[in-house]
């Protein structure tokens, strides 16, 4: 089944462009995800627990702490999300389908 | 008197029976192009934008019908429950996708455990992996058929005020019924009370309401009261004939329709369910605050009638007991489940997979964003409008939150009956889209990573075809039986599953797309461990071990909170560890399987450009 090819040393090999531009927008993903999740638990730990009823106040219809701690990173995230789908994402090749997978079992 | 179904709301159902028929029609058209096994388990790679978008995340039938009764029951607490939403179509399109779908044209896997197989080139693995996948999606598979059954149920003509409990037959009333509420309701007060209610026979749902009330007149608790109803009821409900024929009719559209397309089968109904969804909450939103004076309004009466904890956190209490919901470290927690059960889940992976090019890829993402931010904070706000349109739904009843104000919004306006069945039909598309595409990934499983691979490698496509139907129609007629006892806790079964699937799947997922040294020992450590440290938080759970955590739902399964955080960070946490270290301990892995799936390939033979 399996068979040695001829290939570059290791040192002088160069990563796959689709590896490199994935991981570069993974790592973008990993701090949204960070900054949303600090984000949105620290500003409800804060705002929304332990509140009393006089204080509640509501902005455009929502509760307050709702409004900033949930609408607003919720709304900055949909801006980003076309920001990086729209402009960050590469587009790359995928590559040649392997025709018929049978040929290896 | 509430508004019931009329016949536009059985109306509406058939017409999403046989929208999804069509489909399934259409689909098989197109699959019948090319390979069986590439066409039918993953549509030729041929998904678009919108179709990839809609349809590749973790929503589900439990979703739909599950979220609306929380945010009705604990309020306002629910937007932070569910707000890693607002992260998921960039975690789940711009992690794993586009190297997935690369990896897997490189090794021309159509499976998920074909994915591992070839990048770790361990056929044991991919078992391993087959196995851990059919272990998960049985269980959900028996949740959403039960779910898809009620729906079906619940649409039928005079359904009555919609309980899942209405029967045609007569109600038998038994000490151990009795017995069983008292218990469930630690009240033993009531037995007395309840006694003469003992070996009677009730001929419709009315009757034994009125003789539970007229039982019940010395306990002053309205919301207990409501409780012991509602649980004597469900417990005395006979061998539910409308169940039955509900589960039947779902389950031969379904197998049906999928056996007909297979994968695009499976993700084109998903696609319509997921528009009759966005159209069916856009729509209830505008009639709902209409009625409820804005949103303000709404929230306001809702303050008043229930105090603060409904727009606050931690939540709401409806039994009175003012049981902390979501306490801030189930909120963490909570905001992993939705990014991961996303990101890993093989019912999404395999969708990744089969998308046609990055630039699809790139604009699911934004599709997506929007597409949530239009269902799941909307939900919330019909549900806070239902607080103060119908205030007082007893507990058992919150389920139906949704169908109840669609059936109230709709009352006054024209053709309001297939109006509200629209909008009722909606979870029942989502449902079947779910089951659709499990069944898709369970046969498979079967066909693909375990009969062709260990038992029969020579099989001809037609023989990897008519095992392909077997299987389907076998699970069918699995989750039938299955569901004959209708398993409790629909919701904690699906939460079980996907938090566990996401805790095996997601790390070993990450190290096959991105970490070159990564062992196959340390891929099998990384899936073992994270399956086990899942497996071990909800068996302690469900036996009770550590007690009642004081927060979080007050009965039902439940898994250990240990750190007080929810089993999915220590599953990730586990399945972490154990991949890196036991990979790092392990000889890496030969270069003939990596370079091919991590070097440029210009650099590369021609012949080396495929794992052999």
């Amino acid at each position: 089944m399996s068979q040695e090819v001829p290939r570059l040393p290791v040192g002088e090999r160069q990563d796959d462009p689709v590896l490199v531009s994935s991981r570069r927008e993974a790592s973008i993903v990993l701090i949204v995800f960070l900054i949303s999740l600090v984000w949105t638990v620290l500003a409800s730990n804060y705002l929304g627990y332990d509140r009393k009823k006089e204080d509640l106040e509501y902005v455009f219809g929502f509760p307050d702490w709702i409004f900033w701690a949930i609408i607003v990173p919720w709304g900055s995230c949909i801006v980003f999300s076309f920001i990086f789908g729209a402009f960050f994402v590469r587009d790359e090749d995928l590559g040649q389908e392997l025709e018929e997978q049978s040929d290896f079992l | 008197m509430d508004p019931r179904p009329g016949i536009g709301a059985l109306l509406a159902l058939l017409v999403f029976v046989l929208a999804s028929i069509y489909i399934g029609i259409l689909a098989n058209r197109a699959v019948s192009k090319g390979s069986f096994l590439k066409g039918f388990f993953l549509g030729n790679r041929g998904l678009g934008a919108w179709t990839l978008a809609l349809t590749a995340t973790v929503q589900s039938g439990g979703t739909f019908m599950g979220f609306p009764s929380l945010a009705y029951s604990h309020g306002w607490v629910l937007a932070l429950w569910i707000a890693g939403y607002m992260v998921v179509p960039i975690t789940g399109f711009g992690v794993l996708a586009k190297r997935m779908a690369q990896i897997s044209r490189k090794t021309g896997a159509i499976t998920v455990p074909d994915l591992f197989r070839s990048r770790f080139d361990s056929p044991r693995l991919g078992l391993i992996a087959s196995l851990l996948i059919l272990f998960y999606m049985s269980f959900m598979m028996v949740a959403q058929f039960k779910a898809g059954a009620i729906v079906m149920k619940l649409s039928w003509p005079g359904s009555g005020t919609l309980s899942l409990s209405e029967d045609f037959t007569s109600f038998k009333v038994t000490d151990e019924h009795i017995q069983d509420v008292i218990q469930d309701n630690e009240s033993s007060d009531i037995a007395v009370d309840l006694a003469p209610l003992a070996g009677n026979d009730y001929s419709s749902r009315e009757d034994l309401e009125a003789a539970i009330e007229a039982a019940l007149t010395d306990v002053g608790d309205e919301t207990k009261r409501a409780k012991i109803k509602s649980d004597l009821i469900t417990a005395s409900s006979p061998l539910d004939y409308a169940f039955l024929f509900g589960l039947a009719i779902f389950t031969v559209t379904v197998v049906g329709y999928t056996m007909l397309g297979g994968f695009l089968a499976a993700v084109w109904t998903d696609l319509f369910q997921s528009i009759m969804m966005f159209l069916g909450v856009v729509f209830l939103l505008i009639l709902s605050l209409n009625a409820a004076g804005g949103l303000e309004a709404a929230n306001r009466e809702a303050v008043e009638r229930f105090g603060v904890e409904i727009a606050t956190g931690p939540g709401f209490d409806p039994t009175g007991a003012g049981r902390p919901y979501l306490p801030i470290s189930l909120a963490f927690s909570m905001f992993f489940i939705w990014v991961f059960a996303g990101m890993g889940s093989p019912a999404s992976v395999v969708r990744v997979m089969a998308s046609e090019n990055t630039d699809v890829i790139r604009r699911s993402i934004y599709l997506l964003s929007l597409y949530n931010a239009c269902i799941y904070i909307p939900l919330i706000m019909i549900c806070m409008c239902g607080r103060a349109l119908l205030p007082a739904l007893p507990a058992g009843q919150s389920d139906e939150i949704i169908p109840l104000m669609a059936l109230h919004m709709t009352k006054d306006l024209p053709v309001s009956s297939f109006l509200a069945g629209l909008i009722l039909a909606a979870p029942f598309g989502a449902v079947m889209a779910t089951v659709s595409s499990y069944l898709v990934v369970i046969a498979s499983g079967l066909v693909r990573d375990v009969y062709q691979r260990f038992i029969n490698p020579q099989a001809t496509q037609q023989e990897m075809k008519r095992l392909s139907y077997f299987v389907m129609m076998l699970v069918g007629a699995i989750a039938v039986i299955a569901n004959l006892e209708p398993p409790p806790y629909l919701q904690a079964i699906v939460v079980f599953s996907g938090s566990s699937a996401a805790a095996t799947f997601c790390i070993p997922s990450l190290m096959v797309a991105f970490w070159r040294r990564a062992t196959k020992q340390g891929a099998m450590a990384s899936m073992l461990c994270g399956t086990a440290a899942m497996l071990i938080l909800y068996v302690l759970g469900f036996n009770e071990v550590g007690g009642d955590p004081g927060f979080g739902p007050a009965k039902g399964l439940r898994p250990y909170y240990l750190g007080n955080l929810d089993p999915i960070i220590w599953g990730l946490s586990a399945s972490l560890i154990a991949g890196v270290v036991v990979s790092l301990m392990t000889p890496p892995p030969p270069d003939h399987v990596v370079s091919p799936l991590f070097d440029a390939q210009s650099q590369l033979p021609a012949d080396a450009a495929s794992p052999s």
